[in-house]
């Protein structure tokens, strides 16, 4: 899901968190509302001049009784929070979705509920069995419902093979797309496969198809600076989230502690990864700046330098991610650095320390829905750092529902020179506080000064 | 009936409580009904004082053998004895009583031309202090921005500090109209218009100072607040002025005053560790004085713990 940043373009610095949010709010509107861009039905005729017309069709019929939209709806029906599609996984009706399809209800009980709406329009009410927010899947239970199950395929595919996939993007009716497997996404923690088709807001948790009718992906995100990029979670997966033994009849604080596991064992992947090994070298004027950290994260391609008003300013971001739907468009997992080196071209000492200050800007609360999260509370200090002094400001929020986990903010900028220096930040969502400890002493001991 | 002298009974601070027109001279002034004058006050004889008119304009006062007399306070506190010239408008004291004689053809003050709404020195002081503060604050936009936008942002700067100074002095004019007394809007504008300079200049002295003792990081953000409301709580208080007749309103211009003093320094208090992070960072080693502080850093597992 973090694939909707723009991987190669810089981005500007000062709106590098807010320019995220969006970012990722693009993403999870994959699942929360409706990109409407995609809007040809299965039944439409603009399918037949798809070379794979009868496939699809064909796809498409055998499929109809078992897939559905799901809806998360307040408690009262009176508002619809988020729509994506499920299908039928067992003949006890199990249906396969996204766990951020139905995540606002697990995170707020009470407030929503799930229903899942057939193709022939009957809406069944259904219950959330089973978790793993990590991989991005939720087994829902509609009782009653009795279907012949989609099977999921175990051998792997090949690069290039065709696929289908099947969703509901809301208010446009099932539809079903044709796209190409391109193997597994690489730089990536997700793991999630490559899969080249228009896949659209509202289809997430719907299933994807070879032309034999076996699931071998379920539909999860997409680029939305591609097009046509999409990614899909294996069906390995969900077929280890179907194996795993246990109740189907999960109470409310049994799936939060499940989705909190989830969350937990993905930032754990992430500061290992990025704590694990040594991470590429970069120099911008006098420092040593850690950049690509772990195996998966990107960065915005080169440094870009800005001239302006008698100062310059190079600057590199990167970010690695293992997005995990926190509610209310909310999501935890995300690593992101952002160096900013500014140097002074014709400025005074007393200008150049007040451009320097105000890039270091202020703790402003930088967004965050009040009924998930608590408010930053910050410490700041000067620290050493290799070869010099800056002064570092580390903030920390908690989530209310998820114990345990934390946004952090670290800000440092340099200090005691007159013609250059750094303003570093460390932005860290959902990661607990000995990860967010790790993670920015890694943080502050990557960083050199050579003077 | 011709009047011949006014009498102004007048107040413990010197104010007129009311007046007697008199048609006789001489008269008796005293405690007594017999008196013509009479005065509850138990300081006077039953027959105190004569008071006849003289030849000239003024009048004449003989004490009729009164155990206190009667004193002339523009000529000391000591008891006059006998025979006493007075001129028209000059206050007396018998007993605990005074009283002001006038004759009747004087008038309490000399009439004289109005000219507060076209007098214009007080514009040229208007305006020269108006021009200052303006000044004075695009003079610190000036030294703040940089690059080719300056002239822009200091123009804007002038503009906008020459507007509010504007829309403060009138609001502050509409409001003396409404409390019956009519000040000019260049009395308040004045007054406005300094009021800004005078804050201005003060904390940047201020800040200086701190900074030349390297106090700036540790004490900056209170004393900001003091000088800050110190400033304001004057140039309020110097409006009210303006404005104010009775006692109550100088009461409410002090506690405003005080109000305004305590509440800023507070307000910057709590704001302190805002400042803090958002300030000026540690001060560059050109600018460091040799006598300032050089910053030790902890490490970063000490800050993390």
């Amino acid at each position: 899901m973090l694939d909707s940043e723009k991987a190669g373009e810089p981005l500007p610095h000062s709106q590098f968190l807010v320019s995220w949010t969006r970012g990722l709010r693009s993403v999870l509107i994959v699942a929360a509302l409706v990109a409407s861009s995609f809007s040809t039905a299965a039944s439409d005729d603009s399918v037949a001049a798809n070379k794979g017309i009868e496939n699809a069709s064909r796809i498409f019929e055998t499929a109809k009784g078992r897939i559905y939209q799901i809806r998360t709806l307040t408690q009262d029906g009176a508002a619809e929070n988020s729509t994506g599609s499920g299908f039928l996984v067992s003949q006890d009706g199990l249906i396969a979705t996204n766990w951020h399809v139905i995540s606002s209800m697990v995170l707020e009980p009470g407030t929503y509920r799930v229903e899942a709406v057939r193709t022939d329009g009957l809406h069944i009410p259904v219950r959330v069995v089973a978790i793993d927010s990590m991989s991005d899947l939720a087994l829902l239970k509609a009782s009653g419902e009795t279907g012949t199950p989609f099977a999921l395929r175990r051998p792997p595919l090949a690069k290039g093979d065709k696929g289908f996939s099947l969703g509901n993007p809301k208010g446009i009716g099932f539809t079903v797309v044709e796209g190409t497997f391109n193997g597994a996404e690489e730089k990536s923690l997700t793991g999630h496969y490559h899969f080249t088709a228009p896949i659209n807001a509202g289809m997430s948790g719907g299933p994807a198809l070879v032309s034999s009718g076996e699931v071998f992906g379920i539909n999860v995100a997409r680029r939305s600076d591609g097009d046509s990029i999409g990614f899909l979670v294996p069906a390995e997966k969900l077929a280890a989230l179907i194996a795993k033994p246990g109740k189907r009849n999960a109470a409310p604080d049994v799936l939060l502690s499940e989705a909190r596991q989830g969350m937990i064992d993905g930032q754990e992947k992430i500061t290992t990864d990025i704590v694990g090994q040594l991470p590429r070298v970069q120099q911008i004027g006098p420092f040593s700046l850690p950049v690509e950290p772990g195996s998966a994260s990107r960065c915005n391609g080169s440094s870009n330098r800005e001239e302006e008003d008698g100062y310059a300013m190079e600057s590199i971001s990167c970010l690695a991610t293992l997005p995990i739907s926190a509610g209310r468009k909310q999501l935890v997992g995300i690593f992101a650095t952002d160096y900013r080196v500014i140097s002074k071209l014709g400025l005074d000492p007393v200008r150049f320390a007040a451009r320097l200050s105000d890039q270091f800007g202020s703790d402003k609360d930088d967004g965050g829905d009040r009924k998930i999260l608590g408010l930053y509370e910050c410490r700041t200090s000067f620290v050493t750092l290799k070869g010099g002094t800056a002064r570092v400001s580390l903030c920390t929020r908690h989530y209310r529902q998820l114990d345990g986990l934390m946004d952090a903010h670290l800000r440092l900028v340099t200090v005691d020179s007159s013609d250059v220096g750094l303003v570093g930040e460390l932005t860290l969502r959902g990661f607990t506080e000995s990860n967010i400890k790790r993670l920015a002493r890694w943080y502050l001991e990557s960083i050199e000064w050579k003077r | 009936m011709e009047t011949l002298a006014v009498v102004e009974i007048l107040g413990r601070n010197g104010e007129t409580l009311r007046r007697e027109r008199l048609s006789t001279m001489p008269v008796v002034i005293g405690r007594g009904f017999e008196a013509d004058l009479a005065f509850d006050d138990p300081y006077l004889a039953a027959r105190h004082l004569l008071l006849d008119a003289d030849e000239e304009s003024g009048f004449t006062l003989t004490d009729l053998g009164s155990l206190n007399g009667f004193s002339i306070p523009a000529r000391g506190n000591q008891r006059q004895e006998a025979t006493v010239h007075i001129n028209a408008g000059d206050a007396i004291r018998l007993g605990h009583t005074q009283i002001r004689i006038w004759r009747p053809d004087s008038a309490v003050a000399p009439e004289i031309l109005d000219k507060s709404t076209t007098d214009t020195r007080g514009w040229i002081t208007f305006c020269v202090w108006l021009l200052m503060a303006s000044g004075l604050m695009s003079l610190l936009t000036w030294v703040d921005a940089t690059g080719p936008g300056r002239y822009g942002a200091v123009s804007l700067e002038f503009l906008t500090w020459a507007a509010a100074v504007l829309l403060w002095s009138g609001l502050w004019w509409v409001a003396s109209r409404s409390a019956h007394r009519v000040t000019t809007f260049t009395a308040h504008g004045t007054v406005g218009a300094s009021t800004l300079f005078i804050t201005t200049v003060g904390l940047f002295t201020l800040n200086t100072a701190l900074f030349v003792f390297d106090l700036y990081q540790s004490n900056h953000g209170v004393w900001s607040g003091i000088v800050l409301g110190a400033c304001i709580a004057l140039g309020v208080y110097r409006h009210l002025r303006l404005v104010s007749r009775k006692s109550r309103q100088a009461m409410l211009s002090v506690s405003l005053a005080v109000a305004v003093t305590l509440i800023v320094p507070l307000h910057y208090t709590l704001k302190q560790n805002d400042l803090d992070k958002t300030g000026l960072m540690d001060i560059p080693s050109q600018l460091r004085l040799p006598w300032m502080r050089v910053v030790n850093g902890i490490s970063p597992e000490e800050f993390l713990n």
